[in-house]
Formats: C-alpha cells, sequence, structure tokens
C-alpha cells in the first residue's frame, strides 16, 4: 500500500510538473505581448522579454487607439447586432425543430448542420455580388446582413441542442393551458433555456468579433472596416513600432477575452455544442 | 409534438431563407467557376471546366494542395495527442484543473489575426522572442529564420495553429473522459492496473468519439486555414506556406481571375464536405438522437 502510494505521489509531481512547464509556454506569447504592449520603443529594443515593463508606458495604447479606435467601434456595433439577429433566428426556427415532430424535421436539420460547418471561401464571390447588387458594400447593414446569415445556422444548432434536453411533458402541459407556441416560445422556453441562450451569444459573438475573411472582402472605409482588418494591417501601417502593434493586437483581443475569462463555462458549452457535441 | 402548417411556416421561415441564401451562394460560386469571368465586371460566358483545367496545371496548386496536406497530417496529430494528454491530465490531478483549463483554452478565444501577429513577433528572425529567448538560455545555435525560411515557415505557422487549438482539443476530450464510469477506472487501479495501462486500454477505447470529432473538425479547418497565414506570412517566402486558400483570395481580389477563385472555393468545398456530410450524419444519430437507425 505504502509502496503504491509512493508511487503514486511521484507520477503527481511529474505530472504537475509536466503541466506547468507546458502551461507557461501556453502563456508565454500572450505575456510577450501585454509586456511589451506597455515598453517603449527604447525598452523594448534591449529584448528582455521575460521582464515585466520597468516602467509601463502608455504611449503605445494612445497610438494604438487612434489606429484601431474606429474599428473597435465598428466591431462592437456590427458584432453585437449581428448576433443577435443570428440568435434570434437561431433559437426561433431551433425551437420548431428540436420539439416538434414533422416528415422534414430531420433533413432540415442536416441541411442547417451542414451549412454551419461550410468553408467560408465557397460564399466570398457571390457575398461580393450580392453586396453589389444591393449596394451594402461598405456599409454596416451589409456585414451585419453577411454576419446574420453566415452564423444563424451555427446558433440555430447550438440553441436547438439545448432545446432537445428539455422535457417534451413541459410543452404538453402548457399547450393544455391553452398556451400557444409563441407564448411558450417567449414565456417559457426562452427563460428555462438562458444558459443554452448565453453559450450561443458569446460563441458567436467572439466568431464574428474574430472573423477577417469577410470583414476584410466587404468593407474598405475607416468608418466601415471591423477591427481585425485593421489589427492585420498595422504591420504595415506603424512600420517597426512593435509596441504599438502590439498594444493594438492586444486592445483588438480584450473582449473576446474578457468574455472568455468571466463567462468561460458558457464558452465551452456553446464550443461543446457547437461541435454537435450535444 | 405534431407541427401544423401555420406554425411551420411562422416559425422556419427566417432560417429557412438563410439556409436557402447559404446554398444559393454554393451553387453561385460552382457556376462562376464554370464561367469566362477574368477582371472586374462579371461575365456569364460559360466554358464549362477549363478554369479546373488551368488549375491543374498550375504549379502553385500542386503546392497548395500539398501544403493543405501537410497540414491536414502535421496539424491534427499534434494538436488531438496533446488535447488528449491534456485531458487525461487534467481530470487526474483534481486541484488546479479549472485554471490550467483557461491556460489551454484561453487561445481558442483569440482570432487567428491575433494569434498570427503574436506567432509573427515571437518568430521573428531579427528582434523576435524565440532567438532571443534561446540565446539568452545558451542555446543560440538553435536559432533560427523561423517563418522566413521557406525549409521550416510552414512547421512554424502550423505551431502556432497547435497552440491554437489544442484547448479545443482537450475540452472536447475532458468532456468525454468526465462521461466514463468512474467504476471502470477503479475496478482497473484495484486490478493493478498501471496509469498507462488505464490509459491505454479505457481511456482510448472509450472516447474514440471523442476523437473522431476533435479530427473531424481540425480537418474541416486545416482545409480552410486562410487568416493564420495571411497575417504571418502571405503565403510565403516563395510559396512554401501558401494554401488553397490563400490562392483563391489571390486569384480572385488580386490577379481578378475571379472564375479561377471560384473554382478554387469549389475545390475547398468539395474537400471539406467529404468530411463534413459524414460527420454531420454521424453527429446527428450519435447525440442529438436524429437521424434513421
Amino acid at each position: 500500500m505504502v509502496r503504491i502510494r509512493g508511487r503514486l505521489k511521484l507520477g503527481r509531481v511529474i505530472l504537475y510538473s509536466i503541466l506547468i512547464l507546458l502551461a507557461a509556454s501556453w502563456l508565454l506569447p500572450y505575456y510577450v505581448i501585454i509586456s511589451s504592449s506597455f515598453k517603449s520603443l527604447r525598452e523594448l529594443s534591449l529584448r528582455k522579454f521575460l521582464e515585466p515593463p520597468l516602467n509601463p508606458d502608455l504611449k503605445p495604447y494612445i497610438k494604438a487607439l487612434k489606429e484601431v479606435g474606429p474599428g473597435l467601434i465598428n466591431s462592437t456595433l456590427i458584432s453585437t447586432i449581428s448576433t443577435l439577429l443570428s440568435v434570434l433566428i437561431g433559437a426561433w426556427g431551433g425551437y420548431f425543430l428540436a420539439r416538434f415532430r414533422f416528415k422534414y424535421a430531420v433533413p432540415l436539420f442536416f441541411l442547417i448542420a451542414v451549412a454551419t460547418y461550410l468553408p467560408p471561401q465557397i460564399m466570398l464571390i457571390p457575398s461580393v455580388q450580392l453586396m453589389a447588387k444591393l449596394n451594402l458594400y461598405d456599409t454596416y447593414q451589409g456585414l451585419i446582413f453577411m454576419y446574420t446569415i453566415l452564423y444563424s445556422p451555427m446558433a440555430a444548432l447550438i440553441i436547438a441542442t439545448f432545446f432537445l434536453a428539455i422535457p417534451n411533458e413541459l410543452q404538453e402541459a402548457a399547450f393544455l393551458d391553452g398556451c400557444g407556441p409563441i407564448q411558450f416560445f417567449w414565456r417559457i422556453l426562452i427563460p428555462l433555456s438562458m444558459p443554452g441562450i448565453a453559450s450561443a451569444i458569446i460563441l458567436i459573438f467572439t466568431m464574428i468579433w474574430n472573423e477577417f475573411l469577410f470583414a476584410l472582402t466587404l468593407s474598405r472605409s475607416p468608418t466601415v472596416r471591423p477591427v481585425m482588418p485593421v489589427v492585420a494591417a498595422l504591420k504595415g501601417t506603424t512600420a517597426a513600432e512593435w509596441n504599438v502593434q502590439m498594444a493594438g493586437t492586444v486592445l483588438a483581443s480584450l473582449p473576446p477575452l474578457i468574455t472568455f475569462i468571466l463567462l468561460g463555462r458558457y464558452f465551452i458549452r456553446g464550443l461543446l455544442a457547437g461541435a454537435l457535441r450535444g | 409534438m405534431k407541427a401544423n402548417l401555420k406554425y411551420a411556416i411562422i416559425f422556419l421561415t427566417p432560417i429557412l431563407f438563410v439556409t436557402f441564401i447559404l446554398y444559393a451562394m454554393v451553387l453561385w460560386s460552382v457556376y462562376v467557376s464554370l464561367t469566362y469571368w477574368y477582371g472586374i465586371l462579371p461575365s456569364w460566358k460559360f466554358i464549362g471546366l477549363s478554369n479546373y483545367y488551368y488549375l491543374i496545371q498550375t504549379e502553385r496548386f500542386w503546392i497548395d494542395l500539398r501544403n493543405n496536406s501537410l497540414w491536414l497530417a502535421l496539424f491534427i496529430l499534434p494538436t488531438t495527442f496533446l488535447g488528449l494528454f491534456l485531458a487525461y491530465a487534467l481530470d487526474r490531478i483534481g486541484k488546479g484543473e479549472g485554471i490550467f483549463r483557461a491556460i489551454f483554452l484561453y487561445p481558442t478565444a483569440l482570432s487567428f489575426v491575433v494569434t498570427g501577429n503574436v506567432w509573427a513577433w515571437m518568430y521573428d528572425p531579427d528582434v523576435g522572442v524565440l532567438n532571443t529567448i534561446l540565446k539568452s538560455l545558451g542555446l543560440g545555435f538553435l536559432q533560427s529564420r523561423w517563418i522566413t525560411d521557406p525549409s521550416i515557415a510552414l512547421y512554424c505557422v502550423i505551431g502556432a495553429a497547435v497552440w491554437q487549438y489544442t484547448g479545443f482539443a482537450m475540452i472536447i476530450y475532458l468532456s468525454a473522459i468526465k462521461g466514463i464510469p468512474p467504476a471502470m477506472i477503479e475496478s482497473a487501479v484495484v486490478d493493478g492496473a498501471t496509469s498507462l495501462q488505464i490509459l491505454r486500454h479505457i481511456i482510448i477505447p472509450q472516447v474514440r468519439h471523442a476523437t473522431l470529432v476533435v479530427t473531424s473538425l481540425l480537418a474541416i479547418f486545416a482545409l480552410r486555414v486562410f487568416d493564420l497565414i495571411w497575417v504571418m506570412t502571405g503565403g510565403g517566402p516563395a510559396y512554401s506556406t501558401d494554401v488553397l486558400a490563400i490562392y483563391m483570395y489571390i486569384a480572385t481580389f488580386r490577379q481578378h481571375l475571379v472564375a479561377v477563385g471560384a473554382a478554387l472555393s469549389v475545390i475547398i468545398f468539395l474537400l471539406s464536405i467529404v468530411i463534413v456530410i459524414p460527420y454531420v450524419k454521424w453527429a446527428m444519430k450519435r447525440w442529438l438522437g436524429l437521424g434513421g437507425g
């Protein structure tokens, strides 16, 4: 018995050491850009990357904010509205798919799930043409329209997996009491499924905020362009000012990161449901 | 609950509209790939498979196909392996599980653009972090040109993707491992099984479905990868990190060979759909109880 315990203890020490080493290397890249973003160019040139800034300098952030500030505002507006629309459309349709039995439920669910995993490239050229036809190229409305279309299927998928877990008796009882499907949806289902809705909102917001290809393709002017293409272009606009690039990168990553730190549980549930991993 | 037509129309119209547009776009791309659209303005002249024929004659297409295949192998294997290891380790340690989980998962919440900028800075050969750290550790001989060296640039970019996706693999495995009845592992421990034996004979077979989820989704990603490469290397040096999605963007928006770009998008689509369709069918049946049988 003692020998087994001893062995287990040693195993634990080794396991912890490996984990701590890996965790450190997982934190290192982000730590380095945060600490670099507070350093002056002169301090940065000392290349002491592992050391925290000597006297934290906010100038890189002030400069970076000038570059990415409009992008942050654009992304906030576009991501928030598109997320809410996608989740609304997804929940509305997901309810019917999950809670009603009809002939085409399974094929429809299948089509929506496949649409979730389509590579974005196959939609890219048509989306440019569609935006041109609708006069929505380089507008908030255009990007919101495209993101809503791209992410509603995923919202439906995530939310439907949560709806599927709600007992049938609940709906039957509500219907017997004279409650219609629309009332049931708003008054009972949505309040009961708040964790599922929150997961969908958080995951989809993160995905739209982080999206690059459509943001790059469907916008041009600084008053519309979301933050990711702006950050991707920082290398060109701020030349050798690494600290400004790092500050801009940190700023652009903050909203999803803060959400993840505060509401990680929902983010994880969303990830699992989005992987169709129920 | 049985459905009636009125409510079917009310509830399904928006999501059907959206899904319809998506599939219409797929068909639209397929059609564009069969036309003579080279230039800014659309041309709908039908020319059959010529654009595909053109592609298979370009060297770049084959380089990209090779690079995407390398992505499939070199991205999926380490990410899956590390994800499984971390999930197993985190499940065992008990104390500190939450904080470790957050540390490995946070890159999943970042944009590829952010990851690309971060790792471009790590890999920068002259002022970058890796070379500096290696030098200060007395490992100067390991210094390298990283993403500017065509012979290893591809592996460097894949490395950044592994960093970003390991947490995702871990979380899928973790939820699978939590689903294994504890009695199974306890009785193996009583029988004197070592950790390695438990991992090999109980955990790995029991999480086979998670392996399918992880590898399928990572494969779908490896076929469409764009942002990370675009930000880190732009496909260079000398096409060494170029992939189908980069070529697709360049052909469409830089070379204005829109029909060729469409053909590339169709190829990416076909390669993905080979994985997506069986995956969705299987997942719907396995977890949602939807689908025949």
